[in-house]
């Protein structure tokens, strides 16, 4: 089995770093960069699927400045067997389309079974190069997968992705397939020292443009579909606050503006409830109620 | 009427509710379109939810375009993305907007592939620049600052809205929406996910942002004869367990329930304070919470301040009472379900 893992050099965001003015840009001095969080754990999943299997190849794939190759180093000695590394200057400002875009050609032809994507990526998280991988391959894609399992039948893989609240789905795909990994779904291993000294001999192929056979308009900032025209502080911006009480008496209105307070039930001007414990218990459940936030009213 | 300019929502629903998400959407639709002059559709998928065609109305849409299906009864990357493609192909709306729900992040970047159309995700405002160009805003560097970006794409733009940040309107009940049923043409064998079941959330399982309910304890839940009785409630309501620092510093909690500024920020729709007297350092980190009951023997405790509903007692009474009372209900509902 041969996957392949893409994985970023992301800006370690909990070191401060400022915004330079004129280019709206981050000031580079003494930026940060580190192999993304959900990336390593992809390369994780990987390699332990190899290892289960007892045979197989994990090649690890960045697009990326010079710099970027320390990331594709660290992947090898976490495990992964060979690295290349898309490196060209037509790649500069590329969007999340013409990242994918490009990784998509250089997986082509490396026929592998599957791809991981980390879910979301530490800096800007725009979660989208996987689907634009799978898009460009015609593959299947299951996105935030947090448990992942060889299926009973040749060719497929048995998962769990992430839903909302907490929930997963179980879901069964084809391969190959496209596997954005959340992070999380493992703790990736501390590399031994003969894991480090290993990599040191590992190879790491340099992809530019010609290399890929892409034109150069398909590719980097001409083939964004998007494009960075600011950056600066957060400005939250106002959120409705429409309750079932805003035909409220106005005075009443601007008292809980000014306590900064819009009620949301209008219980929090309530009076205290005391007495006895079953009548308080009686209570309670007639609010639960009321709000549909008795357990049969989640079922 | 020239559809080229519509503001489309594509509309996500849970147990046959519109998700607020999508309430939230169609508000800011209406706000674009009111100022670009043109309309909002609400693209409805799914199997026999034609009545969900109402609730779009009162909340924003001119025109539902529904696309019912059986293949699209259960969420596929591969189903909903061809057969929305299609429908955006053919009718060519400036801006599609999807939610940033665990679906919609899955489904918008694949959607924003095959068009070949400029997506931004999780943004929280979207801005009619100059020229009709939108502008989207969305936290960047790991929320520390904002990046306002535009497509540079020609014809539609997507975006993908993080829950919760717009905020839902108020419905108009009056609003009547023109009903498009969308003919929906998907070879099931071009779907090539299969899913094969959902896992409810194990509540002592669950990281606590995502619980639905909380039941959560401090100091005046400390000892062995008064935290048994939120754990006890906690099982009976169906609910994580979280605690305030005291709580963790008791050794009642570990460090990943402790919930405050210095801890987790929670979002639960039912959040029961026991003992807790709500510094604000601890408050600070339930701002999210829906409704709040908070059960305190001081009646002077300042959590009563952000509670919905306020209770003086001691908890060691009240809780398990309240326990025993959902059990019952529980208990007599299952007997109601077997008649």
């Amino acid at each position: 089995m041969r996957i392949v893992v893409c994985a970023k050099h992301v800006l370690d965001t909990s070191i401060p770093f400022e915004i330079d003015e004129e280019s709206k840009g981050l000031v580079e001095d003494g930026l940060v960069y580190i192999l993304n969080p959900a990336d390593r754990c992809a390369v994780e999943e990987a390699v332990r699927l190899k290892e289960r299997q007892g045979s197989g190849e994990v090649i690890v794939m960045t697009l990326g400045p010079a710099p970027a190759q320390e990331v594709l180093r660290e992947c090898l000695t976490l495990g992964a067997d060979r690295a290349l590394h898309l490196l060209d200057r037509a790649f500069d400002d590329s969007d999340a389309y013409s990242t994918g875009f490009a990784l998509a050609h250089a997986i082509e032809p490396l026929e592998c079974d599957l791809i991981f994507c980390g879910s979301q990526s530490l800096d800007e998280g725009c979660s989208q190069v996987g689907a634009v991988i799978a898009e460009s391959l015609d593959l299947p894609q299951v996105s935030a997968v947090t448990q992942l399992e060889l299926g009973a039948t040749q060719g497929s893989v048995s998962l769990q992705r992430k839903l909302d609240r907490g929930g997963r789905e179980v879901i069964e795909c084809s391969l190959p397939a496209v596997l954005t990994i959340e992070a999380g779904i493992n703790e990736p291993r501390y590399p031994s020292l003969p894991m480090f000294m290993e990599a040191l001999h590992k190879e790491i192929q340099v992809v530019d443009l010609d290399a890929l056979g892409v034109r150069s308009q398909e590719v980097g900032r001409r083939g964004a579909l998007t494009k960075h025209i600011g950056l600066g502080p957060i400005r939250p911006r106002t959120k409705i606050t429409y309750t079932p009480e805003s035909d409220i008496d106005p005075i009443e209105a601007l008292r809980l503006m000014m306590s900064g307070q819009t009620a949301p039930s209008g219980q929090q001007s309530g009076d205290i409830l005391k007495g006895e414990p079953d009548y308080l218990a009686q209570q309670i459940i007639r609010f639960l109620q009321q709000n549909g936030m008795t357990p049969e009213a989640n079922v | 009427m020239s559809q080229a300019n519509e503001f489309w929502v594509v509309a996500e629903y849970k147990d046959g509710e519109l998700q607020e998400v999508t309430l939230e959407m169609l508000g800011e639709a209406r706000k674009l379109a009111d100022k670009a002059g043109s309309l909002v559709g609400a693209v409805l998928m799914g199997e026999g939810v034609a009545a969900l065609a109402d609730p779009l109305a009162h909340y924003g849409a001119d025109r539902v375009l529904l696309l019912d299906d059986a293949l699209l009864a259960q969420y596929t990357t591969d189903a909903y993305t061809t057969a929305l493609a299609e429908l955006i192909q053919e009718q060519a709306p400036s801006l599609v907007l999807i939610g940033a729900t665990a679906n919609g992040k899955d489904l918008a970047p694949r959607l924003a592939a095959r068009l070949r159309a400029g997506l931004a995700t999780n943004c929280m405002t979207i801005k009619l620049g100059e020229g009709g160009a939108l502008q989207m805003t969305r936290l960047d560097y790991g929320a520390q600052f904002q990046r306002t970006m535009v497509c540079s794409s020609t014809g539609t733009q997507l975006a993908t809205i993080q829950p919760g940040v717009i905020g839902v309107g108020k419905p108009d009940t009056t609003r009547q929406a023109e009903l498009t049923t969308v003919e929906v043409k998907l070879d099931p064998n071009k779907i090539r996910t299969k899913a094969l079941g959902y896992l409810k959330p194990d509540p002592e399982k669950i990281d606590l942002t995502e619980a639905d309910i909380i039941v959560s304890g401090g100091r005046g839940a400390g000892g062995p004869d008064r935290w048994p009785a939120i754990e006890e409630l906690a099982a009976a309501l169906g609910a994580a367990v979280g605690g305030s620092r005291v709580a963790m510093d008791l050794g009642l909690i570990p460090w990943k329930r402790m919930i405050g500024i210095s801890g987790k920020s929670v979002a639960p729709k039912l959040y029961v304070a026991a003992g807790i007297s709500g510094a604000s350092h601890h408050t600070g980190g339930i701002r999210g919470a829906k409704l709040v009951i908070a059960i305190n023997n001081d009646p002077a405790a300042p959590i009563f301040q952000s509670a919905d509903l306020k209770v003086v007692a001691d908890l060691r009474e009240v809780l398990p009472a309240t326990a025993k009372r959902l059990r019952d209900m529980a208990v007599s509902d299952e007997q109601g379900g077997q008649q």
